[in-house]
């Protein structure tokens, strides 16, 4: 997995499965909303991807994978993310939520949200599947 | 005359993406201003936030009331320290939170005593203290983490107050030998309840309706597809022109405001041709709005829920030079005082008006001759307390009313006990206080500097209507465990 711009990873399919990892910090609860990964090609929209995630409550921890899809379109095709997170009126400047992302062959890439000035916080993530 | 033509210009050109569109990234675009090295991060966080403002701008008169209804959520505060836990005593009605860890609060004024003096008192929750003592896990400690300190301990601290004017006398005092040690009363207060502070799995559970009620609306919220392809390409070139911009040499050598100006040139320029179909508008905006709501009630559910707190005081009062009454003998101490109170705390759902009960009573340690028992007092108190808005960088401010009423049983053989005008003082009665009072945060909440005015119908020694003015100050130390997790 190479980082290729801003939040936006290039992979390839011996990579997938992606494993993300979003952790609160400074928050009393994870109230990240992971968003469909949506796989398109050349700009057009093919299939949106329903994410199984698991949650570690008392760590703060949700998880998911993102795998290569049932129907993959020939490559290279992209795959995009939304991941909208909360915080809370009261939440210190430090607060963020810390979206790690591991490749099956071990890389591991982060990227933090910061507290925004209105709910939520978001990040886009880009595979770029070659 | 080209100079003010291409100046209007611009000022039309730019009209559509206003200032309060683009305060919702203040923070962000702070984040970026202050990052020396221009971190990307803080500059994915501006171009991913660019659809806030996209939707903010540029809308037709009938989206006009929900975009005023969602800029109300902004956040007009980003504190440093943790939530307010300190508070001083210069409160007719106690709050019910101590410090997670450590604080410090001074006060001077007295509320039902006679004679004002200065206190200062120490509050230390001893089991935050030795957990945030553990690498990684002070700021833990100091957010009030359950995981972070799991021992029913960390729900216990003590409070030990100093009076610094002992020492010292006033003309009023000429009775009175001061002792010359200043520890005045030790104080153990125990958290039975505080649902306020619940986190991780203990948060879900207890606000478990509210949460699902969020998370329903928000996952609403992130199902649209919010980004047009015109949103995109404003978003790269967002992305371009703020990592050009960090790149260049003399970003470092920038002042933080030059470099905020020029990011916000940035974005506006972007976002400014940026229109969106009216339908996916209104779709956006309604289920952003919807989550913001949803939102706003869980955090007020969290806010409003209980706690509840017991403690116990011991108080040592001062050394008498005359006798008092026929109870204490000159040069002997009175008796010492054991106060039992629990408060409880409740907010108002949907509102931001909390409410506070106190009750207490207090007794001698022992019954000496002329005394009808050590039974020597009842008090109850009730305040409500209004969260005002955050002010930025300062925290927010509390504007509370207080009424208190005190059952003196007998003669008020305790601290503040001074052998003066024993005709006029000594009379057991009922007392009743009112009191408003506004708490000033500063340093981002860490500091807290509470004003207050009392009036009572009397005092426990002079029998007379007493007004009074009250000034403390308290720190929450709390804020300098907040370090790294």
């Amino acid at each position: 997995m190479t980082i290729v711009g801003l939040r936006t990873y290039s992979v390839t399919t011996a990579e997938l499965p992606l494993e993300i990892e979003v952790t609160a910090f400074r928050l009393p609860a994870n109230r990240a909303i992971v968003g469909h990964p949506r796989v398109s090609k050349d700009g057009v929209l093919l299939e949106r991807l329903e994410p199984v995630i698991e949650e570690d409550v008392a760590a703060f921890v949700i998880r998911y994978k993102i795998a290569l899809p049932g129907a993959a379109p020939p490559l290279p095709f992209d795959i995009s993310q939304t991941v909208d997170c909360w915080f809370n009126d009261s939440s210190p400047a430090d607060a963020k939520y810390q979206i790690a992302i591991k490749s099956k062959n071990g890389d591991e890439a982060i990227t933090n949200v910061r507290v925004p000035g209105l709910n939520p916080g978001t990040a886009n993530l880009a595979f770029q599947v070659k | 005359m080209k100079a003010p033509l291409a100046f209007l210009c611009l000022m039309l050109s730019a009209a559509p993406v206003a200032a309060q569109e683009l305060s919702v990234l203040a923070p962000q675009i702070a984040d970026l201003a202050r990052s020396e090295t221009g971190d990307p991060d803080a500059v994915a966080n501006i171009r991913d936030a660019l659809w806030q403002v996209v939707y903010l701008s540029s809308l037709p008169s009938a989206g006009q009331a929900e975009v005023a209804e969602i800029l109300t959520f902004r956040r007009a505060d980003i504190q440093a320290g943790a939530g307010s836990g300190a508070s001083g005593t210069t409160s007719a009605v106690l709050n019910p939170l101590l410090p997670a860890i450590f604080g410090v609060a001074f006060e001077d004024g007295a509320i039902t005593r006679s004679v004002s003096g200065s206190t200062i008192s120490l509050k230390v929750a001893p089991a935050g203290l030795i957990c945030a003592a553990r690498p990684l896990a002070a700021a833990a400690v100091a957010r009030r983490d359950e995981d972070a300190c799991r021992t029913f301990w960390r729900r216990v601290g003590v409070t030990a107050s100093f009076d610094t004017t002992r020492g010292e006398k006033s003309t009023k005092l000429e009775d009175l030998q001061t002792l010359n040690n200043q520890l005045a009363a030790v104080t153990v207060r125990a958290e039975v309840l505080n649902l306020r502070t619940a986190s991780g799995a203990r948060y879900r559970r207890t606000f478990e309706t509210r949460f699902e009620s969020w998370k329903k609306a928000a996952t609403a919220l992130t199902a649209i597809d919010r980004e047009t392809p015109e949103i995109e390409k404003a978003k790269t070139q967002v992305a371009a022109k703020l990592l050009e911009l960090v790149q260049k040499p003399d970003w470092k050598g920038k002042a933080v405001d030059r470099r905020t100006a020029e990011i916000t040139a940035i974005v506006k320029e972007a976002a400014r041709p940026v229109t969106v179909p009216e339908v996916q508008a209104t779709a956006v905006r309604e289920a952003w709005l919807g989550a913001l709501r949803a939102d706003r009630e869980l955090q007020n559910a969290v806010a409003n829920a209980p706690v509840l707190t017991a403690e116990y005081a011991f108080e040592r009062p001062d050394l008498a030079t005359e006798p008092i009454g026929t109870v204490v003998p000159e040069g002997i101490r009175p008796p010492n005082l054991h106060s039992a109170r629990a408060i409880y705390a409740q907010g108002l759902m949907k509102t931001s008006l909390d409410f506070t009960a106190n009750a207490s009573f207090s007794w001698f340690s022992d019954v000496r001759p002329g005394m009808s028992g050590s039974f020597r007092d009842f008090k109850a108190g009730v305040a409500g307390t209004f969260r005002l808005r955050d002010l930025a960088n300062y925290g927010a401010p509390a504007l509370s009313f207080a009424a208190l009423y005190v059952y003196l049983h007998q003669e008020p053989l305790g601290l503040g006990l001074i052998a003066f005008n024993d005709a006029a003082i000594n009379k057991p009665g009922h007392i009743g206080v009112f009191q408003a009072k506004l708490e000033l945060p500063t340093a981002k909440n860490a500091m807290r500097i509470p004003l207050s005015f009392t009036y009572s119908n009397r005092t426990e020694l002079i029998n007379e209507t007493d007004v009074r003015g009250q000034i403390g100050i308290s720190f929450n130390l709390d804020a300098l465990f907040v370090e790294g997790k």
